[in-house]
């Protein structure tokens, strides 16, 4: 199965990789900037590692230097491929989307995100605005 | 597209040099992010500091080179203000040689470019706000309260693209900049339950946490706070709904200037959802923040937001003639101006004397927290601010345990090196 969903573009870049879902406003302070995995007890990703994943979630949420975790994760090599977030975009993620080169999007009401899973198989399209995902 | 008025096309074109020219083409990137038909004219900005010195001084440097900001900025505070006094603290001389060289660095490019030296979290007697004015801020303590108690507009800023702000005088128009954004959307009532003594900087922080919680990306409206709420205790709750939601705007109907009635702080509309905040709730708030199993407390950090000197005073007081126990560090910061009238006002002996430190224009928390802590051997820290809170326990990976509660818990735990769980 495979659909599409329109977006809007908040850093450019066309990418594809496997989802990694997050029900909560994420944050990359949650991710181990040594290992890339989310370390954080009780987190809905414990122990997943985001590089090379697109991170779908609501939104993000983070403190004033999140921008720097972002880029300090893309320096690693930890960081994810894509970031695909639901009615809002966290005005500080885009600036560390930008600064890291993450190709981020948003603009995706709550149902529309809901139809995305965890694994499956998204093409993030930052360049005409949409995300196709496919299951097997 | 984003609109470019004469004045922006030609900083984007390169009249102005390539500094401005750098600078203006992250604003309009922003712009685009965000949806931003246009620009606005931004009077202030304030930058960060603290934290990941390395990353701070190589972005920072990049945004600011052969640059000068245009517009009054100001930075946060500092993880170290002198290595003297570090040492004086007994903070590890690697963790001193790691950070400082750094800040001096940071000191030197801020100083270049023109900017402010306030290092504070609490810039806001600097900045002299009015009702409607655009500015570019970054920073948990800031932004909340420059957006609700002021009724000035900014958006929570990153740091490259606030940089980029200062050097062009311009942000994107969007967000909590228009005036339909910043309308409230969630009902939050307290509860008539709580007497006038519940009112402490505790329950303020508590209720914008759990705020936070339920409102998620959705602006709170507050009812049922005593009409006489001051900025200090507005600046306490507006950290919760940026820290665990995404909101650096609120209303306080009655207190807060965009809210004097109920229906001006919905704009008319009606609110989307309603909870009530009652005892039940705020026992859950300090169920979740405070995660120290013990009662024993090996560290205390007040100034998270920086104190204020009505606090250095109660402290001072609460100190007077007393001794913090021998197994407890009491750190309190405050910025450069309190602590020069502190001195003045014979605040600081007693604190010392006491064997605290009262340090000025150093962050109470992240400075220390994610490197310090461990190595100074710190297994609980016992605070009065949710930023610090929620950066020990999300930094150490709940390692390092906390105690949240207002300064006056906070102290006696110092002096007695337990925390009294109320």
């Amino acid at each position: 199965m495979k659909f599409n969903l329109e977006v809007h573009i908040a850093n450019k870049g066309v990418v594809e990789g496997e989802a990694l879902v997050c029900s909560k406003p994420f944050t990359f302070r949650d991710v181990n900037p040594l290992t890339g995995e989310v370390d954080t007890p009780g987190h809905d990703l414990m122990g997943k590692k985001v590089a090379g994943k697109v991170i779908v979630c609501p939104c993000a949420s983070g403190i004033s230097t999140e921008e720097f975790t972002m880029y300090g994760l893309k320096k690693a090599g930890f960081a994810p491929k894509a970031i695909v977030n639901g009615r809002t975009a966290f005005y500080i993620t885009i600036a560390g989307a930008i600064l890291a080169g993450i190709p981020m999007v948003y603009g995706l009401s709550p149902g529309c995100l809901g139809l995305i899973r965890s694994g499956d198989h998204v093409k993030v399209d930052g360049e005409q605005g949409f995300v196709e995902v496919s299951r097997a | 597209m984003v609109y470019l008025n004469d004045e922006e096309k030609k900083m984007l074109d390169g009249n102005e040099g390539p500094a401005v020219q750098r600078a203006m083409e992250l604003v309009v990137k922003m712009a685009e992010a965000n949806g931003a038909e246009r620009m606005v004219d931004v009077t202030s900005a304030h930058i960060l500091c603290v934290e990941a010195v390395d990353m701070l001084f190589e972005v920072t440097s990049g945004m600011l080179k052969d640059a000068e900001v245009k517009i009054p900025t100001t930075t946060n505070a500092v993880s170290i203000h002198s290595d003297e006094r570090a040492r004086q603290m007994e903070i590890p001389e690697a963790i001193i040689d790691a950070q400082w060289p750094g800040i001096c660095r940071l000191k030197e490019l801020h100083k270049k470019a023109g900017i402010i030296p306030s290092y504070t979290c609490h810039p806001h007697p600097l900045k002299e706000l009015k009702m409607g004015e655009h500015v570019a801020f970054t920073e948990f303590n800031v932004v909340p309260l420059a957006n609700a108690w002021f009724g000035a507009r900014t958006n929570l800023h990153g740091q490259t693209d606030t940089l980029a702000s200062a050097i062009t005088g311009k942000a994107p128009d969007c967000g909590l900049h228009l005036p339909e954004n910043r309308w409230g959307e969630v009902l939050i009532e307290v509860d008539k339950g709580f007497g006038p003594e519940a009112f402490d900087s505790a329950f303020y922080g508590a209720l914008g946490y759990w705020a936070g919680q339920v409102c998620v990306d959705r602006i709170p409206v507050f009812t049922g706070l005593p009409g006489n709420t001051t900025c200090r205790a507005v600046e306490y709750l507006g950290v919760g709904p940026l820290i665990r939601g995404s909101v650096g705007m609120f209303h306080v109907v009655g207190v807060t200037p965009e809210a004097p009635t109920l229906e001006a702080a919905f704009g008319g509309r009606k609110p989307g959802e309603r909870f009530t905040f009652g005892k039940r709730e705020l026992k859950t708030v300090y169920g979740e923040l405070n995660t120290a199993k013990k009662s024993e407390v090996d560290m205390v950090c007040l100034g998270c937001p920086h104190c204020s000197l009505q606090e250095l005073q109660a402290i001072a007081r609460l100190l007077d003639g007393k001794k913090v126990a021998k197994s407890v560090r009491l750190w309190i910061a405050t910025n450069e101006i309190n602590y020069g009238l502190a001195e003045r006002m014979g605040l600081i002996d007693p604190i010392e004397r006491a064997g605290g430190f009262l340090n000025s224009s150093i962050c109470a928390g992240t400075g220390f927290l994610l490197r310090f802590t461990e190595s100074l051997g710190v297994k609980v820290v016992a605070n009065n601010g949710l930023t610090l809170s929620g950066l020990v326990s999300r930094g150490t990976r709940g390692k390092v345990g906390v105690f949240f509660g207002n300064i006056e818990q906070c102290v006696n735990a110092a002096l007695t090196g337990k925390w009294e769980r109320g």
